[in-house]
């Protein structure tokens, strides 16, 4: 396994950059490479200035914003479901098993519905991610343990309790109010702007670069409480810090693009398939890994047929039943006895 | 260095001349042929564990009554106690998980009251009991681990680390497994590998709880071989250990636990004597002795 990691590695990393140019020139309106290299080089300063006006607008206004917030959000729901999954010592959560994904809609929901008391939609929902995944944390937490099972249900609970207060805010909103959650709750990166791009950059590619760099200390939490302060560890310290951390990601991922489940659940399994359970390389492959099958994801949603399916439904018709493969191929392990 | 509270100055013995912070170095080093073999010395300042009049209790309820106990380094020390003694509480205490309303825990010289877990790392290594893991961690990863105390900042491990790691894995013979997923191993090798943990964690003192009661008799004996070897490169151990017949084989010294207090400690032949163990087991047991072996048996009938 050791000496396939760099060459695997590498390898994701172009498929990667390939999958990334296949679904810049794919779609409704197919571009050609040159078309879009032109464009590009236009955009970075290298070509003659000359370019197509319909290739500008589809290929710099409307592909590439969307194709990196694809990215950003395959990365940022795949490292924080890894490091959940790690400082939880759970294989079964993710960001939308624990109720992140609903708390964190649930605060951007109210700061469309209460500007004056809400400022700034990706500041509220990382606060009430980081609110749902604490009440999961503690709701299922007994006498210094957290069965796999009982956190899984108590996140159900929670993520249940924020959708509830979304139909609130729903139904208190005015009509254009209205119009803004339900367009945004759809989800999906139909309507990605540079703007998003660059507030999910600025929040995941930091939170990731640390995690990765604090990998080796999520491998001591992985192992409980009491080994990790044997080993010297801090295990409540440290796992508030990852929490915050990963919630941060992902929720202002979620404030932009909506809920996308399961991707933090496949794709940390498959890079442990992949890498084996070490998280300093865990976390890493499942950035790429996201990455890749979100945006591969979002290539088949606005593809496969004359309109656009939304994501969503192309993420849990892979994502639902590969939790019960999980469940009932590894259940024993899982269920801790 | 943690300062010493006047509160243990109670005990006036000799020795705790020497173990103040000023006579440390030099006297430690003068006495330590003569002080090593005395048994009546509680208080030496080689000693790698030294638990003073430690008393524990949750609320009103007392665990742990004036306990003390002395490990020197390349001794291992059995602890035996029967369910419900206190045994477990002893260790937490030991481990920095619980804190003692009243007495002292030194490890080296150093009280360990009160100290971040980063530090205390350093001085005291704990192999688990149970070992249940969610993620199937190589063998070589979960002996690395142990050099985590040592690590600092981001991206910690470091080719010294790696060094000392591969050291552990030869040293207790598991070398051949270290690529081998933990989850993959029997018990008796999953138990080698958190002492090789232990090891590379290079710290004066090893707990190990129970090490062998899940295992069958062969590996039984191998734990206890390895124990023996890493106590010869002059690590103190206290075990806990519920067959007092492991105690009088492997462990050069004994403390026994009853409900709370020390009921007797010494070189473990001496201790485990036949009035200790009929207070402990109420009369269950006999001790047979023979020249070459001691054993504890169950009365015949």
């Amino acid at each position: 396994m050791k000496t396939f990691r760099i060459p695997l590695a590498v390898l994701l990393c172009c498929a990667l950059a390939a999958a990334f140019f296949h679904a810049l020139l794919a779609g409704e309106y197919a571009l050609d490479i040159s078309d879009a290299l032109h464009t590009l080089a236009a955009h970075l300063g290298l070509g003659d200035g000359t370019v197509q006006k319909t290739h500008d607008i589809i290929l710099w206004r409307i592909r590439l914003p969307r194709l990196l917030l694809a990215v950003l959000t395959g990365m940022a729901m795949a490292v924080s479901g890894a490091v959940y999954q790690g400082c939880f010592r759970n294989p079964l959560v993710e960001p939308y098993i624990l109720g992140v994904s609903a708390g964190a809609s649930c605060g951007a929901a109210l700061a469309i519905v209460f500007p004056a008391i809400f400022p700034g939609g990706q500041l509220s929902a990382f606060l009430m991610g980081t609110a749902a995944v604490l009440l999961s944390f503690f709701l299922a937490r007994n006498r210094g343990e957290t069965p796999p099972v009982t956190l899984v249900l108590s996140g159900i609970i929670v993520g249940s309790l924020f959708s509830a207060c979304i139909g609130i805010m729903k139904y208190l909103a005015s009509d254009v109010e209205l119009r803004e959650i339900t367009f945004w709750m759809m989800g999906g990166f139909y309507y990605a702007t540079w703007e998003d791009v660059f507030i999910c950059a600025c929040a995941v590619l930091p939170c990731i670069a640390l995690l990765f760099a604090l990998a080796w200390k999520l491998n001591i939490l992985s192992l409980g409480d009491e080994e990790a302060r044997s080993l010297g560890v801090h295990p409540d310290r440290l796992r508030a810090l990852f929490i915050i951390l990963a919630t941060l990601a992902a929720s202002v991922c979620v404030s932009a693009v909506g809920i996308i489940a399961w991707v933090g659940l496949m794709m940390p399994h498959a890079a442990r398939m992949l890498f084996g359970p070490d998280n300093r390389w865990v976390i890493p492959a499942s950035a790429i890994l996201g990455a890749l099958y979100l945006l591969c994801c979002d290539t088949l949603a606005r593809t496969l047929t004359g309109a656009e399916i939304p994501i969503a439904i192309i993420t849990s018709i892979v994502g639902a039943p590969y939790l019960l493969w999980l469940l009932r191929a590894k259940g024993r392990e899982l269920y801790g006895a | 260095m943690v300062h010493e509270p006047a509160a243990s100055l109670t005990g006036l013995f000799p020795g705790l001349l020497f173990h103040g912070d000023a006579g440390r170095g030099l006297f430690s080093r003068l006495f330590h042929g003569r002080t090593a073999q005395r048994e009546d010395c509680l208080f030496s300042d080689d000693a790698a564990l030294d638990i003073r009049s430690l008393s524990f209790s949750y609320g009103r309820k007392s665990i742990l009554r004036k306990v003390s106990l002395t490990v020197r380094p390349g001794e291992i020390c059995g602890l035996l106690g029967p369910n419900g003694s206190g045994k477990s509480t002893l260790f937490r205490c030991c481990m920095g998980f619980l804190h003692p309303q009243e007495g002292h825990i030194h490890v080296r010289g150093v009280n360990i009251a009160h100290m971040p877990p980063s530090e205390l790392a350093r001085h005291v290594a704990y192999v688990p009991q149970e070992h249940r893991q969610p993620f199937p961690f190589l063998v070589r990863d979960m002996v690395l681990m142990g050099r985590s105390p040592h690590m600092t900042g981001c991206f910690p491990v470091k080719k010294n680390d790696l060094d000392i790691a591969t050291g552990a894995m030869e040293r207790i013979g598991i070398s051949h497994l270290a690529d081998t997923a933990c989850n993959q191993l029997s018990g008796g090798q999953r138990q080698l590998v958190l002492i090789a943990r232990a090891m590379a964690q290079q710290t004066p003192l090893i707990l190990l709880d129970e090490p062998t009661s899940a295992l069958d008799f062969r590996n039984q004996l191998a734990v206890w071989k390895v124990l023996r070897e890493v106590a010869e490169q002059g690590v103190a151990v206290l075990v806990c250990c519920h067959d007092p017949n492991h105690i009088l084989w492997f462990c050069d010294r004994a403390a026994v636990l009853h409900q709370g207090s020390l009921l007797v400690e010494g070189p473990a032949r001496e201790a485990l004597a036949q009035d200790t163990l009929s207070k402990v087991y109420g009369g269950e047991c006999v001790r047979l002795s023979t020249a070459s072996m001691d054993m504890v048996c169950p009365q015949r009938p």
